[in-house]
C-alpha cells in the first residue's frame, strides 16, 4: 500500500509517515498541495492521501478538490489531518472529497484506528 | 472538587508525567473518579484518595502502581469501543428490538463520561430511529462530577477523535468552547444518574439490555458476583447482558460481549 502525507510541517510529516510505515505503508511526503500534485503525477499508485488544510502555494482542500476532480485518483482514500476544529471546516471537507477528517492533537493509536477504517470504508 | 480529592489529582498528574511521561490536564480530574473509582474499591481503600496516596508513594506496591498507571493510559473510555461489540448491537440486537414494537429500556450501569449512553443513541439515530423514538435510555456513574460531565455532553478533541469518524462527528456534535458538544437531541433522549453498583439502592428494573463494561474486571471474586446478580435482576429475563470483551460471564454467550439473562433464545 502507498500512502502520500501532505504536511508544511516536518514534524507533522514524520510522525504521520511513522504512523504509517509502522501499518506497513510506503510513504512519500509533500510539503504543500502543489508538490502533493507533482508527486502524485510520479507515481504510478496511490491508495491514501493524508492531507494538512493550511500550507503555503495551494491549501489542502483545493489539493483534495484537484484530486477528485482526476480520474486517475479515483479510488484514492483521503484524510484530512489539521488543526481547524469547526464542524462547519469538517463539513466542507467531506463535502470537497474527504474520507475522514482528523483533528490535531491525536494520539498515535487514534491515527492508525482512523486509516483502518477509512480503508476497509 | 473537594480538597483530598484536587491534592490527590495532583499527586496523580505528577506520578504519571514522572512514570509514564504522560501529562494529565488540571482540567481532567473528573479522570480521578471515573478511572480510579472502581480500582479503589476492589483493593479495597475507603475512598480513590487513599488508593492514590498509596499507589503515588515512595515504597508503595508494585500491583498499586500498575493499576494506577494502567488505569491512566490504557484504559481510556472510547466511543463505540470495541468494533465487534457495537456490530453484535447493530446487526442483530437492535433489528430483534425493532421487531417487538414495544417500549424498550436500556441501562448503561458504568457510564463514565457517556460516551457508551452517546454511541448507543448515535447508533439509533442512525440506522433504528423509529425504535430510537420508544426507547428509554438511563445511564448511571458513581461518581457525581463524572456523571455531570456526562449529562454535559462536551468532549474534547482527543476524546471524539477516538472512535467516532467525521461524518459521526458532524452529524452529532455542536462546536463550543472547550470541544464538541452532543446536540441537545441527543442528550435529552438519555437520562442520567447517580448510582452505585456496590452500595444499597434501587437499580432500574425490566430492562432490555443491561451493559456494565469494563468494570467488572476491577471487583473481586464476592462482589463481582453480587453485581452480576444486581445487574441480573434489573434485566428481563429475555434481556440481554452486555459487558466488556475480556469480561466472561456464566451465562450463555450471544457474541463479543454479550449475555442472555436467561434460557430464551435470541436471535
Amino acid at each position: 500500500m502507498i500512502a502520500l502525507v501532505v504536511d508544511d510541517s516536518m514534524a507533522m510529516r514524520r510522525i504521520q509517515g511513522k504512523a504509517l510505515e509502522a501499518m506497513g505503508y510506503q510513504v512519500s511526503t509533500a510539503g504543500n498541495g502543489v508538490e502533493a500534485l507533482a508527486v502524485l503525477g510520479a507515481l504510478t499508485r496511490c491508495d491514501l492521501l493524508l492531507t494538512d488544510w493550511h500550507m503555503p502555494e495551494m491549501e489542502g482542500i483545493d489539493l483534495v478538490r484537484a484530486v477528485r476532480k482526476d480520474p486517475r485518483w479515483a479510488s484514492i482514500r483521503i484524510v484530512m489531518v489539521t488543526s481547524e476544529s469547526d464542524t462547519k471546516a469538517i463539513e466542507s471537507a467531506l463535502a470537497a472529497g474527504a474520507d475522514d477528517f482528523l483533528m490535531k492533537p491525536f494520539t498515535a493509536d487514534t491515527l492508525a484506528a482512523r486509516i483502518t477504517e477509512v480503508m476497509r470504508a | 472538587m473537594p480538597d483530598a480529592a484536587g491534592l490527590a489529582w495532583a499527586m496523580v498528574q505528577r506520578f504519571m508525567q514522572d512514570e509514564s511521561g504522560v501529562t494529565l490536564r488540571d482540567d481532567q480530574s473528573y479522570l480521578l473518579e471515573a478511572r480510579l473509582g472502581g480500582i479503589s474499591r476492589s483493593f479495597s481503600f475507603p475512598d480513590t484518595p487513599a488508593f492514590v496516596r498509596a499507589a503515588c508513594a515512595p515504597g508503595a506496591t508494585a500491583p498499586h502502581r500498575r493499576a494506577l498507571i494502567d488505569a491512566m493510559t490504557t484504559h481510556e473510555t472510547l466511543f463505540f469501543r470495541d468494533a465487534p461489540f457495537w456490530e453484535r448491537m447493530e446487526q442483530t440486537v437492535f433489528p430483534s428490538l425493532s421487531a417487538t414494537g414495544r417500549p424498550i429500556r436500556i441501562w448503561s450501569a458504568a457510564c463514565s463520561s457517556g460516551q457508551e449512553p452517546y454511541s448507543l443513541v448515535m447508533m439509533l439515530e442512525e440506522s433504528f430511529p423509529e425504535l430510537g423514538k420508544r426507547t428509554e435510555i438511563l445511564a448511571t456513574d458513581v461518581a457525581a462530577d463524572t456523571v455531570d460531565r456526562a449529562r454535559n455532553g462536551v468532549f474534547t478533541t482527543l476524546e471524539v477523535n477516538r472512535g467516532l469518524n467525521a461524518r459521526r462527528m458532524v452529524r452529532h456534535f455542536d462546536s463550543v468552547a472547550g470541544g464538541f458538544q452532543v446536540k441537545a437531541t441527543l442528550r435529552d433522549r438519555i437520562r442520567f444518574s447517580v448510582h452505585n453498583l456496590v452500595a444499597p439502592g434501587l437499580d432500574p428494573s425490566d430492562c432490555d439490555i443491561v451493559l456494565c463494561r469494563n468494570v467488572l474486571i476491577y471487583f473481586e471474586d464476592e462482589r463481582r458476583r453480587q453485581v452480576i446478580t444486581r445487574l441480573r435482576r434489573a434485566a428481563r429475563p429475555d434481556g440481554l447482558i452486555g459487558v466488556g470483551s475480556t469480561e466472561t460471564l456464566s451465562l450463555r454467550s450471544l457474541g463479543p460481549g454479550w449475555y442472555a439473562n436467561a434460557e430464551k433464545e435470541w436471535r
